[in-house]
């Protein structure tokens, strides 16, 4: 569905010099944001796509829109070139951008549809039909009356959500859509996609800087930093791989030893008389851990698995020393 | 006094503001010399046409040196702060005038003054330049009395125009949509000010109208002392009628403001 | 055949759009402002009528054939700007990644910039202009002369693709120049030069407006066809030089908008 091979863009910014360069960038530099990507999306799949900001996601994106034209590689999005056929590939995408409205902000969303229902020549009854699943899926009739600007903001992503899917695109592509919302919107939206998904095989693509959005949305994650791809795999694998460490927290009844008490000392402790152990490779911590519970009566302990984030950073952390 | 420094300070930022970027006014230098050469040349062909030297008492040379000197006056008294304090308003942001240690009407004022400098420059270049091409061969001649009775009225018509600026601006506290207001005060300044055409060449009525309005204080009555038209007393009744506009609009806009404030800071605007 | 229905289906959908847009964000003041703008409009009229009270002609032109010459200028202008309000904030459009809302969707760019941004505001001018228009030929005895009012109509569409052309042709070059909004603001203020017939002007600026910025072909030379100033070959031989030049004024701004907009989607926008 969406296929890219050694997708390279070389943003150059030419230097101005002349009489009307006013607030033209004078240096002439050329900044590689994304190096050499090459990734397969096939149809259905859902995908998170992460990276620091300025990994090179929104120009990886931009390419995939035909916004933007790749410098080298190729890109093709269910088959099309999509910078060489932007408004036939403009048909088969389906776009949100996070900060950007799709809407008309003084009409209520009834408007905006009725005018893609327009531009998308999509038949009345077609349109209607879409309209009630697109109601009930993203329960539109609450608000659909209103102007978009009087509308919350997860009102609003759900209007820019119809929006982006009334013409059934088969990719649809998200760029931060939660950022700024509370947890209940997020839920929501996580589920519309997911029902989008099993309903009319959509492929997703999406990024975000909330792991949980992937964690609960995504099967497979493409991570990318400094324009080039570091991970391409299942959230399982990304586990695996991240070599990030579990964490044992363990509560003691007494106060350690004085010979124990200097060992620790590195440990992290959240409060008096309670210690966080990192499972790592190095076995120091492990054996400490170990001496410990030996040594003293535990009042409570729970292990935690690194989270999607640390997993991330972790990863990131060892690509940059790559 | 501190007070007077922050003035300045206020004015000093408006009027730099303008020169960002410098091809901007570049630009509108040129704008401004392509805009006050129309007149001239439309008053020009006016006379050519009618054949004669003199109309309604003045000559071609009287009628360009109206135009230069009226469209400078102009330029001084346009700043528009009615439409920022309603902006303002509109945006929340008229509360960082308040919380400031010098009086809000004073930051706008100060603004507007930087504001006109700006203007006054831009337009002041095209104008002296015309002027310096023109006035040598009009000849004409202005006795320092008279310079000064120009002079004094000048300050006095940018006075009347400020606090008539400031009385509009008071509007803007009440929910009055400013722009529409402006709209409409256009027209009087348009028609009725003698900024475009010289009251001399009004019909009676229309001249009688404008007379009693406050839009001729600050646009045109500089201009008929500077032209010498009126004589010694004739010119002092002139100074009296712009002082008389601006008693008038100040206690209006002070009766405005003593409310405009109690709403905004007691009821919460 | 099936895309052009979907393009005027488009077009007037999302002008019925601005103008229920505009409706919801300021009801009844939108109304307030169009009555304003028509009194602002009609004080500009009002302006030429005081200045002609004097006079017997303007270079041969009488009071109501001057007015038609400023009404042809006006409602040109509306015409165009109606559609092209999107491009004062070309700085956004082009740096800002306003663009990229445009182009996620399968439409001509231009198009839909162009419709979206349909402006009503500008119905004023239209609907001023019309009654100057009107009045004009009632009081010049051609209210009921076909050939005069057909070659009104024409006149306006011909001025309107110029106006489009000079309204654009400097924002356009934002795309390769940056921060170049205020040479429009320049090429406007020929505008005011054009209101009045251009034979009142030296020979270098009447070929600025001819060859340079050709605002002459909106309304002047027009004018001698309609007013018999002129025989009628020459008048109709100006008149399809109008043409061509309206023609190349839409042509050029289009071509640069998709050279434009190629160098956007290159990345250096």
């Amino acid at each position: 569905m969406i296929h890219c091979q050694n997708l390279t863009k070389n943003y150059r910014t030419v230097a101005g010099k002349g009489p009307f360069s006013f607030g033209r960038q004078k240096d002439s530099e050329s900044f590689l944001a994304v190096d050499r990507i090459s990734f397969h999306i096939a149809s259905g799949e859902m995908i998170g796509y992460i990276g620091p900001n300025g990994a090179g996601k929104s120009t990886t994106i931009k390419m995939m829109c035909g916004i933007l034209t790749p410098t080298s590689g190729e890109l093709t999005v269910n088959g099309l070139v999509p910078y060489k056929n932007r408004q036939k590939n403009a048909r088969q995408i389906g776009v949100i951008f996070g900060q950007k409205s799709q809407l008309w902000w003084d009409l209520p969303i009834t408007s905006s549809l009725k005018l893609y229902q327009k531009m998308y020549e999509i038949p009345d009854d077609v349109y209607h039909e879409r309209y009630m699943q697109l109601c009930d899926m993203l329960e539109l009739d609450e608000f659909a009356d209103r102007p978009v600007r009087t509308l919350s903001l997860g009102q609003r992503m759900r209007g820019e959500l119809a929006a982006a899917v009334l013409h059934r695109p088969p990719v649809l592509i998200l760029d931060e859509p939660t950022i700024g919302m509370d947890v209940v919107v997020k839920e929501r939206i996580r589920t519309f996609l997911k029902e989008l998904n099993s309903a009319y095989g959509t492929t997703i693509l999406l990024t975000t800087h909330d792991m949980t959005d992937i964690e609960k949305v995504c099967a497979r994650a493409i991570m990318i930093n400094k324009g080039k791809k570091l991970f391409d795999g299942t959230l399982e694998a990304l586990r695996q791989n991240s070599q990030s460490d579990s964490r044992v927290t363990v509560r003691l009844e007494k106060a350690v030893p004085p010979w124990l008490e200097a060992r620790l000392r590195g440990l992290e402790k959240p409060k008096a008389g309670t210690y966080i152990f990192r499972l790592s490779h190095t076995d120091e911590e492990n054996r400490l851990l170990s001496e410990v519970l030996q040594n003293n009566r535990v009042l409570d302990m729970y292990i935690a698995e690194p989270t999607l984030e640390e997993q991330v950073a972790h990863y990131l952390g060892e690509g940059e020393a790559r | 006094m501190k007070l007077m420094r922050s003035f300045f300070q206020t004015a000093y930022t408006a009027f730099a503001s303008g020169f960002t970027y410098r091809a901007n006014t570049a630009l509108g230098v040129l704008e401004r010399l392509v805009r006050i050469s129309v007149p001239l040349f439309v008053w020009s062909a006016l006379y050519g046409a009618s054949g004669e030297t003199v109309i309604n008492g003045r000559t071609l040379g009287e009628m360009m040196i109206y135009v230069l000197i009226s469209q400078t006056c102009t330029a001084l008294v346009s700043a528009d702060f009615a439409s920022t304090i309603e902006n303002r308003m509109r945006t929340g942001i008229i509360e960082y005038n308040f919380i400031r240690p010098i009086p809000p009407r004073m930051i706008f004022v100060g603004e507007g003054f930087g504001q006109s400098l700006y203007a006054l420059l831009l337009t002041g270049i095209p104008a002296a330049v015309l002027a310096a091409v023109l006035i040598p061969q009009i000849g004409f001649s202005l006795s320092p009395v008279y310079l000064l009775l120009f002079i004094t009225s000048l300050v006095l018509g940018y006075v009347v125009s400020t606090v008539f600026e400031l009385l509009k601006g008071m509007f803007a506290f009440w929910f009055v949509n400013v722009y529409i207001l402006n709209w409409f005060m256009d027209l009087f300044y348009v028609l009725l000010s003698g900024a475009f055409v010289p009251l001399w060449f009004y019909p009676d009525w229309l001249r009688a109208i404008a007379a009693v309005l406050p839009f001729q204080a600050a646009y045109y009555l500089p201009v008929e002392i500077f032209l010498g038209i009126r004589d010694i007393p004739g010119c002092f009744s002139a100074l009296g009628v712009q002082l008389f506009w601006i008693v008038v609009l100040w206690i209006l806009q002070e009766i405005l403001w003593r409310k405009s404030v109690y709403k905004l800071t007691v009821l919460g605007g | 055949m099936k895309t052009i229905k979907r393009y005027i289906s488009l077009g007037l959908a999302l002008i019925r759009m601005g103008w229920q847009s505009q409706i919801s964000y300021m009801g009844f003041s939108a109304l307030l402002s169009y009555v304003a703008q028509i009194i602002q409009f009609a004080s500009r009229f009002g302006v030429i009528w005081l200045m002609m009270l004097s006079f017997t002609n303007l270079a041969g032109f009488g009071l109501w054939e001057v007015l038609v010459i400023f009404a042809l200028e006006l409602f040109s202008y509306a015409l165009a700007n109606a559609f092209l309000q999107p491009f004062w904030k070309m700085r956004d459009l082009v740096f800002g990644g306003e663009m990229d809302f445009y182009l996620v969707r399968p439409v001509n760019t231009l198009y839909y910039i162009m419709t979206k941004g349909f402006a009503p505001g500008y119905t004023a001018h239209i609907v001023l202009s019309t009654i100057v228009l009107v009045t004009a030929s009632v009081q010049l005895g051609r209210f009921t002369s076909p050939g005069f009012w057909l070659l009104v109509i024409l006149t306006i569409l011909v001025g309107a693709g110029i106006q489009f052309g000079l309204r654009c042709i400097p924002a356009f070059l934002t795309f390769w120049f940056g921060n170049i909004d205020n040479l429009h603001w320049l090429v406007g203020q020929f505008r005011n030069v054009v209101r009045y017939p251009l034979s009142i002007y030296p020979f270098f600026i009447q070929a600025i407006c001819t060859f340079l910025l050709p605002y002459a072909f909106i309304n002047y030379f027009p004018s001698l066809l309609l007013f018999e100033k002129i025989g009628l070959t020459e008048g109709i031989v100006l008149f399809c030089c109008g043409i061509l030049v309206s023609a190349l004024m839409v042509a050029l701004p289009v071509w640069m908008f998709s050279r434009g907009l190629r160098r956007y989607e290159s990345g250096n926008g």
